[in-house]
């Protein structure tokens, strides 16, 4: 039975390591299979971290950055090793479906709101099939439904369109409706014209 | 229900701060009356008040700890300081179009209830979903999406009833935006940026009529800014401009803020109170005075008004002993004075400078219409007279003022009090120019001792010059006076001089003669400056 997640706390490690300087993909990369290793699986072949990276969107490289600098804490470390181990998915799936269930967040997301942070550490956790910790399993499933970014932004969107329509008919300051935080691709998305 | 002593000391607990408050106390006001408000801190007594009967006709007994919370929260941290609520207020004027109710105090309550939510969610919902559903027709869609974000932020806990929700329907997807709001929002660090993304979003939910409903039950319950507070912030800060750049590059807002002149900014500020007007630009005034009066001396108490002796009168029984003047009354009763003595009390005497080197000045503003009423737009001709009557009250000395435009003008006491002076000056006629010589030739006949005269207007009072009746009054007040300058904004130079020409011969005059009205307020530092150091 491997360790729950305490989410306050890994949450606390990951903000610790946003304020630092980034960690340069290839280190991030290394630190990773370095877990795999230590849980006794085959790290992810460079040839599939190639792919990854080449295919990926701009914020990819900050996420793993932020992955790897999290993950040299050594209180994550040991959870993520132990659920390594544990997992029956390869690790390929896992990390595979991890980078795609954050896509939407950016960098400066991740360093910057506390949201995020926990929807980053939960995601984590629940790939590799982690509980958390003081919660029951529908405790944990909503709160990630809650935090989960791209459903929020889905449901922002119709906020978005009805909000520019309405400021077209507005005297006087206009919203924007723009990003509520920049994603991290050469700045914020400009509002449709 | 606990008790309000348990009550106050758990909500103490929620801070974890020691508050200079005291203890709160019961108020008991009618359910259904006034603003609806729950709670607020009476600044005199500081001590928070709470309406114990309102809260329970909301059914939401069990929140007291909350409701007193919430209040501690707005002493203790949201806002930090009354600067802070003034800078927003003065930031949402740019932000916000005209006429519309202020949101400052729905922003701090979003503060304040994060905090207090991490612990007693349910009880602040229940007095909100109390207060909605027994008033909700009192709040407007501001308010309403205000709480929906509380429902974001505390899932599985109901705040708005179905009535509400069904409102708030009108606005596509208002859920989805309440749950970006609280995931953005309160990861925002600086406050400025906080607010103008509250503002942004909230943009879209202030009804046509500028949302003038009810605050909810745990609204209008902020310090407010005294008019000081509020003319300072007018000014604006450059962590707002930095704020609003941010948002501009976010796209939160369309368009560039431009930015807004200050008594613009105090215009909308104070809206129907035209007291709060006054205070607030008479605030304004003194604070652009003090940029230009750098070199603040040490200022001398008012003179005391001096005293000289009356005639005498009959001393009786019962009179103070120590006003018996016994020489007087030996020479007037001789060996009878000790039974009939004389006494004799004093009078005030007009006061005068207590030292001779600070003149006395004696301004005379031109408030016609060429330049802008000080309430409006910044005013150099009223600007700088109140430079001049501020340096030289500083210095010890006094001044009269004469405010001129058309037909009778103004004239003040001698002013021995800044602020007296820079509120009288602060009048505004408008109208056409023409120079009072009737009154200046009164003032120099009155006056004993020899002052100095300033005159602080434009052209025209170049043109008034060349009166035929102006001449001879010119000539016997510039014999009459110790300097008589001319503090004026003129169109160009050469011609002023011209017209002023036969003033020029006379050693006492002295024209003081500017291009520009922005350049007025340093030409009168520098000639209070030079007044001060004759």
């Amino acid at each position: 039975m491997t360790s729950p997640l305490p989410v306050a706390a890994m949450q606390a490690a990951l903000h610790a390591v946003a304020l630092q300087p980034p960690v340069p993909p290839d280190v991030a990369i290394a630190v990773v299979n370095d877990c795999l290793r230590l849980a006794g699986r085959v790290p992810v072949a460079d040839a599939t971290w190639d792919a990854w990276w080449r295919d990926s969107h701009p914020s990819w490289t900050a996420q793993v950055g932020m992955l790897g600098a999290w993950l040299m804490d050594r209180t994550p470390q040991g959870l993520t090793i132990g659920w390594m181990g544990a997992a029956t998915a390869s690790p390929d799936r896992v990390l595979e479906s991890f980078f795609a269930a954050i896509a939407p967040l950016s960098a400066e997301m991740l360093r910057n709101n506390p949201y995020r942070q926990e929807e980053f550490v939960r995601r984590w956790g629940a790939c590799w099939g982690a509980s958390m910790a003081g919660e029951t399993a529908d405790q944990s499933a909503a709160r990630l439904a809650w935090l989960d970014y791209r459903q929020t932004l889905a449901e922002y969107e119709r906020a978005r369109r009805a909000r520019r329509e309405e400021s077209r008919r507005r005297p006087g300051m206009k919203s924007g409706g723009g990003d509520p935080e920049p994603t991290g691709e050469g700045g914020a998305r400009r509002r449709d014209e | 229900m606990i008790s309000l002593q348990q009550a106050w000391q758990q909500a103490l607990a929620v801070w974890d701060a020691s508050v200079a408050l005291s203890p709160p106390r019961p108020w008991h006001g009618e359910p259904s009356a006034g603003d609806g408000s729950l709670a607020c801190l009476d600044l005199e007594t500081r001590q928070i008040m709470v309406n114990l009967d309102l809260l329970q006709a909301l059914g939401a007994e069990n929140s007291l700890v909350a409701v007193l919370a919430h209040e501690v929260g707005h002493h203790v941290r949201f806002p930090h300081t009354v600067g802070l609520v003034a800078s927003l207020r003065a930031l949402e004027t740019r932000l916000l179009p005209p006429g519309t109710a202020s949101l400052v105090n729905l922003f701090f309550d979003l503060l304040v209830n994060e905090v207090v939510g991490r612990t007693r969610a349910a009880e602040l919902a229940a007095v909100y979903r109390g207060y909605v559903e027994q008033r909700q027709t009192e709040l407007g869609p501001t308010a309403l999406f205000c709480l929906s974000v509380y429902q974001a932020m505390w899932p599985g806990i109901p705040v708005l009833p179905p009535t509400a929700v069904a409102r708030m329907d009108r606005y596509e997807g208002w859920q989805g935006e309440a749950r970006m709001f609280a995931q953005t929002f309160f990861a925002l660090s600086d406050p400025y940026l906080q607010f103008v993304y509250f503002c942004s979003v909230l943009l879209r939910y202030i009804p046509q009529d500028g949302g003038r409903g009810a605050c909810g039950p745990l609204g209008g319950d902020l310090p407010q800014p005294a008019a000081e507070d509020l003319a300072a912030a007018a000014l604006g800060n450059p962590q707002a401009d930095r704020a609003l750049q941010e948002a501009e590059t976010r796209g939160w807002l369309e368009g560039k803020v431009a930015p807004t002149p200050p008594l613009a900014v105090l215009q909308r500020l104070a809206g129907p109170d035209d007291s709060l007007h006054h205070r607030m630009v008479a605030a304004h005034y003194h604070r652009l005075c003090e940029t230009y009066l750098f070199a603040v001396e040490v200022r001398r108490p008012a003179p005391e008004q001096g005293e000289v002796a009356a005639a005498t009168l009959p001393w009786e029984f019962g009179d103070d002993p120590h006003l018996i003047d016994w020489t007087t009354s030996l020479l007037a009763h001789g060996a009878l004075a000790p039974v009939q003595p004389l006494q004799r009390r004093q009078e005030p005497d007009s006061p005068a400078s207590d030292s001779p080197q600070v003149p006395e000045l004696e301004l005379y503003l031109d408030t016609s219409g060429s330049m802008p009423s000080p309430y409006e737009r910044l005013n150099s001709l009223t600007l700088a007279a109140q430079i001049l009557a501020t340096a030289v009250i500083r210095g010890g000395g006094r001044v009269r003022a004469v405010l001129y435009s058309q037909g009778r003008p103004q004239v003040s006491d001698w002013l021995y009090d800044e602020d007296v002076a820079r509120t009288f000056l602060l009048q505004y006629a408008g109208g056409g120019t023409e120079f009072p010589f009737a009154t200046l030739a009164e003032n120099c006949r009155s006056q004993r001792e020899a002052v100095t005269r300033v005159v602080v207007s434009d052209d025209g009072f170049v043109w008034d010059v060349a009166r035929p009746d102006a001449a001879s009054v010119m000539a016997a007040a510039l014999d009459a006076s110790a300097q008589f300058l001319a503090l004026l904004v003129v169109y160009a130079e050469t011609s002023a001089r011209r017209g002023l020409r036969p003033l020029l011969a006379h050693p006492a005059f002295r024209p003081v003669l500017v291009l520009e009205p922005d350049d007025l307020a340093g030409a009168a530092a520098a000639t209070a400056r030079a007044l001060l150091d004759r």
